[in-house]
């Protein structure tokens, strides 16, 4: 056994391997009671049409010894994650577009004579826009009759949240921070309108059916349920009202607080250009490698990362904004950035068993440059973080940050305090600057022409 | 019991979710065979023997040595 691998709190309830870090590297074990599995899924074809469309991780077996070594089978490496994102941090489509992917991924697996054992949202990320099945040990070896084990799974972590999105509020996906394990189906049950317990949209089924099915057989002991059988068809038939059902599911946001931020501001469009040439330029100067954007809003800014080949996360706290740059990225199949919905006076929490399943927000990081554009007063005026506690969080976060400073003066702002009393005699420039200057060294400051904002380029003490 | 029909299952499928999918899937596709489990379960009961569920084609070998250690 070595003693520098470390096992990932994120992966220990499948016994068929886990993963584990060892000199900065991830490696996957693949365990000997899983080996029948792993050899089949390499040798029926199904790991080669699945990594060809893009819908699994590939990754290359290695000699690396394994972390437990009494339980191995083999060490395999597997393709890199640029970030680690969870449900509860996607937009309405990205939620959507993972649920879609895990059916087709589960049809594909049984036309090559595999099912695949579980359908958690958390084996789904994004690489380059898309979604990807990140669990190479997800499949099981099929057997005729099977049923999907993993039906119930698909409607919590999948089902569920998208018809509450859809159907209620968006906010309700933020359900899946408290429910690891996805929202209850009775709790989905009662939420959902009446209208859904009627006609074939198939969440009657789905949810409500099934929610009052479970009541039933939740404290009979098992009669028989393992002698129930369904034919390969009858599951596939199955998996298509599944698809048939999420893909009917749409959320169109009507015009919220941001989403026409960028027709609202007082910015021209001369400026945002000129903005965006600023923020370009401190960006070559640092080449970072990996970028947050926090407050991106539709990531206007968060290109001038991505379009130079840097992984940028373009973060806000506004799902349709975050849904409008997916949309944008996958429309036109841009790399190297991903919109995430995460709310900075809150950030993700470590949660899951040991609050070890799941990291926090910032434990995913640090990165080499952070960004907060046009983010301040939101955080420091609307929120009222002290500039010094705004300062110490994006220094922890990255090595480098530009930092946009909003004036009282600017039309935003005014905006802001014209319903509050102002209580921040420090939000000015000079506070601004002695605040930061405890965190960071100055490397850069220029006044953002047509405007009375102030970018900076600070190098983390 | 399970794994003979389903290997070994870490997650817990749920009986409820297990019908729910029977509903989903259209009963035709899957009423025959749960009709020839049932009638192997009555035989069995009626001859006094031990009920055995067929053993999938595929998977005799492996659901012998997989059992858990």
């Amino acid at each position: 056994m070595s003693n520098r691998s470390e096992k990932l709190g994120s992966s220990f309830r499948d016994p068929s391997g886990f993963i584990f870090k060892r000199d900065g590297k991830l490696f996957r074990q693949v365990n000997l009671s899983y080996q029948k599995e792993y050899d089949r899924l390499m040798s029926s074809g199904l790991y080669k049409l699945l990594t060809e469309k893009g819908w699994l991780v590939s990754h290359e077996e290695t000699k690396e010894p394994p972390a437990d070594t009494a339980l191995a089978y083999k060490v395999i490496r597997p393709q890199t994650v640029p970030f680690i994102s969870y449900p509860y941090e996607w937009s309405f489509s990205q939620l959507k577009d993972a649920a879609l992917l895990t059916l087709e991924v589960a049809k594909q697996a049984l036309s090559k004579g595999m099912i695949l054992k579980d359908a958690s949202a958390y084996n789904i990320q994004f690489i380059d826009g898309k979604p990807i099945l990140i669990d190479t040990l997800s499949f099981d070896t099929y057997r005729e009759g099977a049923l999907w084990d993993g039906y119930r799974q698909f409607c919590q972590h999948f089902l569920a949240p998208l018809a509450l999105a859809s159907m209620v509020d968006i906010r309700l996906t933020q359900l899946l921070r408290v429910y690891i394990d996805g929202i209850p189906l009775d709790l989905a049950d009662k939420l959902l309108p009446g209208k859904t317990k009627f006609g074939l949209s198939g969440l009657a089924l789905h949810i409500h059916m099934h929610a009052n099915l479970q009541k039933q057989y939740a404290d009979k002991p098992e009669t028989g349920s393992s002698t129930l059988a369904m034919g390969k068809a009858a599951q596939i038939n199955m998996l298509n009202g599944l698809t048939k059902t999420v893909s009917d599911l749409k959320w169109e946001p009507k015009g919220t607080e941001w989403g026409e931020y960028y027709s609202a501001t007082n910015y021209s469009s001369d400026s945002l250009k000129l903005k965006g040439e600023i923020v370009g330029k401190m960006i070559d100067r640092v080449k970072p490698v990996s970028l947050w954007d926090l407050g991106a809003n539709n990531g206007l800014f968060s290109r001038e990362g991505s379009k130079r080949g840097i992984f940028t996360v373009a973060s806000d706290i506004d799902p349709v904004a975050v849904e409008k740059n997916y949309l944008a990225i996958k429309q036109t199949a841009e790399k190297s950035i991903l919109p995430l919905v995460i709310d900075l006076t809150n950030p993700s929490a470590a949660i899951g068993w040991a609050n070890q399943e799941r990291d926090s927000f910032f434990q995913r990081g640090p990165v080499d440059m952070v960004m907060a554009l046009a983010l301040i007063h939101h955080i420091s005026i609307s929120n009222n973080v002290p500039l010094g506690s705004f300062a110490a969080t994006l220094a922890s976060a990255g090595k480098w940050a530009i930092v946009e400073f909003v004036p009282k003066s600017d039309s935003q702002v005014k905006r802001l305090l014209a319903t509050r009393k102002d209580i921040f005699p420090q939000y000015t420039e000079e506070g601004f600057e002695a605040a930061f200057g405890e965190y960071f060294k100055i490397e850069q400051k220029e006044k953002v022409p047509g405007s009375e904002r102030t970018l900076y380029l600070l190098k983390s003490k | 019991m399970h794994h003979i029909l389903f290997n070994v299952r870490y997650l817990d499928p749920g009986s409820g979710s297990l019908l729910i999918q029977l509903i989903a899937a259209g009963f035709l596709g899957s009423i025959a065979i749960l009709m020839k489990m049932f009638w192997g379960r009555i035989k069995a009961f009626f001859k006094g023997e031990k009920y055995v569920p067929p053993q999938p084609e595929a998977s005799e070998e492996e659901t012998i040595d997989e059992q858990p250690k």
